[in-house]
């Protein structure tokens, strides 16, 4: 009896004990701070990638990263210190575990060091563990199961609890205790002969507009298509061929909120057009409606039902290598009927960032952007913000970058705190397994 | 049916003629030589290079690129295109050999497209090849452009692939150069 | 294996929220702070309705005028420290304006005067344009069994269901791939 115990345990699969590891990650209650999702770079196109799905499981890009992803981190991303050096199995989880290759497993940590210059206050100190969640995707055939999970820790402002991630926690928060956070969780199936098109349910990155890491931009932020706590659940269809890619949604809304009436219905579109592989084109369309405004979070808007549209145009250009520029226009329009009356009120925001790689590894980037959600209106809120950005990153070992960036923000918008007016400065270290 | 056909075959002598022995070809300017390759679901890689040499070998003329600098954008890439799949220390060039006359020429300046079938030489292989062709007269100098599309195992090259990522083994190449005669 | 069933439904059980619980001190605390001399402000001896629709409290109770607004303006449970600041914010409300059961008395001096059983009825009515029922507008709630409505035929969050759904498949993959072999 003993002999054959020992056999089967001896024989026991690296897939089964890979698979355990993917019920413990999707369902253990793991550690810390997931409020910043990590490896969304949309100025990849330098290096000819045009698409996101040969690096990302999601195929408009962001979140957990494919074994080729992750190589690629290693080959183009991280500053080299061996030319033409073969990265081996550096860029594999935890730098050297071969995953079987139906399962992806990625566990993400992010701390920030801000200091804020709030307008008319005095500077305030922070550092926050951003980020420890766990991500992982497991595809058997066609099919996929794609999660994340993880913790925000409470903190204290003002003589309350406050956290990250709201909007995106599957526990109560605010709170004492800190809040899991799911950003994405979805099911998914490969459809094509390439599996060019995926077909997803769940709670998912709405598609929208340029996919950035720094989901504070405006553009994200007033269209609320961040990758931080943006998502929404619904259905949704991507494709990615060689020269056009898009994703529609049908978006039932965000069940990490109540009560019902602000969870916003409607859809969200994406497309892009690349015609060569350092240039890409595009625009995005999102309309949606709700039962109440989210007036917490746009005080001009009053508490009634609202229509809220946005209609982008993008795109991501690299003229020569060592430059990325990225540029994104929306319209807005928020539509609500208060006591019989039509309110409309139309914006803009734009963006334009560039992305200078003064070495393999080292970037220097600089964004700026405009926001005006109340053109034409003689109202306190008729103003415009304006936000400037300058930063710098270091890819510097396997798995680990460290940013620096000052942000500027002229003035207020949907979805910025108002310690975000004025100056800030951020110091940020990543790493992942 | 055939008076028509008679009388196209006219219009297309009198408008064009096949290189003869005595115009020696001769490349002049920056060639541009690219492949494309293409992987799942949307990956596209361009491979480039401005290596190319026209020998004018009387019956014949040969279009030989050398590999050794053909440049995909990565290194490493490179590397592994170069040295694992190409193996360009034993197999330095690709070569297409075309019979002088398969080629129409315009007679004055002009421009003239075509078909044709050469020989085409890589990793130690050789097959046939159908490429498009098109050539025009500026003054004195050709500007010739040719694509064509080859199948990488019908050299004996192994489909790359990394880290999950296989490349598809059709791939589309596309030529430019400037030449004399 | 029966070893992995269970530990994957024990850790699904760990994302079970804990429910909160009203705080049962607040209506004295309010009487403290507010330093109420009038004759039995208390009047049920629970106080507990001015904010919840029965003395029993408990997560997603807090639903009538008043205990929406105090919610609205960041009140938790067991935070005297907040409840007493939004008291004194009502009181420095010059003149008092805060109406939140639309009765045309404002809620703090109902409270300094006495007034408890009239600031648990909800005069405000339903109402189509100014948002909410009860004129308040309504307040967002983060996570999956914090809204007031949850049990009163809300949609939940399917999150948690589909973690577990998650594990689960994964489960019988793992039972499946065994008995392959």
């Amino acid at each position: 009896m003993t002999w054959r115990w020992r056999r089967r345990a001896g024989a026991a699969t690296f897939v089964m004990r890979a698979t355990a590891l993917v019920v413990v990650a999707c369902t253990f209650a793991c550690v810390l701070l997931a409020s910043r999702p990590a490896h969304a770079f949309p100025w990849m196109i330098r290096e000819g990638y045009t698409g996101c799905n040969t690096c990302h499981a999601d195929p408009s890009g962001a979140g957990i990263l494919t074994a080729y992803g992750r190589g690629m981190e290693e080959v183009v991303l991280r500053m080299p210190y061996k030319k033409d050096a073969d990265p081996g199995k550096l860029g594999n989880f935890a730098w050297s575990v071969d995953l079987p290759e139906q399962l992806l497993l990625q566990t993400d940590f992010r701390n920030l060091a801000l200091v804020l210059f709030p307008s008319g206050s005095s500077a305030q100190f922070q550092d926050v563990l951003m980020q420890l969640d766990q991500s992982a995707q497991l595809k058997l055939g066609r099919f996929r199961m794609n999660g994340s999970i993880g913790y925000s820790p409470p903190s204290v402002a003002n003589g309350e609890f406050t956290g990250g991630g709201l909007g995106a926690t599957l526990t109560d928060a605010p709170g004492q205790y800190g809040a899991l956070v799911a950003r994405q969780y979805w099911l998914g199936l490969d459809i094509g002969k390439d599996e060019e098109f995926l077909l997803r349910a769940g709670r998912i990155n709405v598609p929208f507009g340029v996919r950035t890491i720094e989901h504070p931009f405006l553009v994200r932020q007033v269209t609320r298509t961040d990758i931080d706590k943006g998502q929404q659940h619904g259905v949704s269809l991507a494709y990615t061929g060689e020269k056009v890619r898009g994703e529609i949604m049908a978006i039932a809304g965000n069940f990490a909120i109540s009560p019902d009436a602000f969870r916003e219905r409607g859809g969200s579109g994406f497309f892009e057009w690349m015609p060569s592989n350092k240039v890409a084109v595009g625009a995005s369309a999102l309309i949606t409606h709700a039962d109440q405004a989210r007036t917490d979070y746009d005080a001009s808007l009053a508490p009634a039902p609202i229509w809220r549209h946005a209609y982008a145009v993008h795109a991501r250009i690299s003229p020569v290598k060592p430059l990325v520029i990225l540029a994104e226009f929306d319209a807005l329009l928020n539509s609500q009927l208060v006591a019989g009356n039509a309110e409309n009120h139309a914006g803009v925001v734009a963006l334009l960032q560039a992305d200078v790689q003064v070495y393999q590894g080292i970037h220097v980037l600089a964004a700026g952007e405009v926001y005006n959600g109340h053109i034409g209106e003689t109202s306190t809120y008729d103003t415009t913000t304006a936000t400037a950005w300058l930063g710098a990153w270091w890819f510097f070992a396997p798995h680990f970058d460290f940013r620096i960036d000052g942000v500027y923000s002229s003035g207020s918008a949907p979805g910025l705190p108002p310690s975000a007016q004025g100056t800030s400065l951020l110091a940020q270290i990543h790493g992942y397994l | 049916m055939k008076r028509s056909r008679l009388a196209f075959a006219a219009l297309l002598a009198a408008t064009t003629f096949a290189i003869t022995a005595d115009a020696k070809i001769t490349r002049t300017g920056t060639p541009q030589v690219a492949f494309h390759a293409s992987g799942p679901a949307g990956m596209r890689i361009i491979g480039q290079t401005n290596d190319l040499d026209v020998d004018d070998q009387g019956g014949k003329i040969v279009i030989k690129v050398p590999l050794r600098n053909l440049h995909t954008g990565i290194d490493l890439r490179d590397h592994h295109m170069r040295d694992k799949y190409l193996q360009v220390g034993s197999y330095p060039n690709a070569e297409l050999t075309v019979d002088r006359g398969a080629i129409h020429m315009p007679n004055g300046d002009g421009t003239v497209s075509g078909d044709a079938t050469g020989s085409m030489a890589i990793h130690g292989h050789t097959k046939n090849v159908n490429f498009h062709y098109t050539v025009a007269r500026v003054g004195g100098q050709l500007r010739v452009g040719g694509t064509t599309q080859l199948d990488i195992r019908d050299y004996g090259i192994d489909i790359p692939s990394y880290l999950g990522v296989t490349v598809k083994p059709d791939i589309d190449v596309e030529v430019q150069f400037t030449a004399s005669e | 294996m029966r070893r992995l069933f269970a530990f994957a439904f024990a850790s699904v059980s760990l994302l079970v929220t804990s429910r909160a619980r009203a705080t049962a001190e607040f209506p004295g605390q309010i009487v403290t702070d507010q330093k109420i001399t009038c004759t039995n402000p208390i009047w049920d001896g629970n106080g507990c309705t001015i904010c919840h629709t029965d003395d029993n409290g408990g997560l997603g109770t807090a639903t009538k005028p008043f205990g929406r607004y105090m919610k609205s303006q960041g009140l938790t449970p067991f935070n005297d420290q907040k409840l007493a600041a939004l008291l004194t914010a009502l009181q420095n409300e010059s003149p008092h304006a805060t109406d939140t059961n639309c009765d045309g008395t404002p809620d703090i001096d109902e409270l300094t005067s006495c007034q408890w059983p009239q600031l648990a009825v909800d005069q405000c009515g339903a109402d189509g344009g100014t948002g909410g029922d009860g004129g308040v507008p309504l307040t967002v709630f983060y996570g999956c069994s914090t809204s007031p409505a949850v049990g009163d035929g809300e949609p939940i969050l399917p999150g948690g269901a589909a973690i577990a759904i998650a594990g689960l498949l994964a489960a019988v993959t793992i039972r499946a791939k065994r008995r392959k072999r």
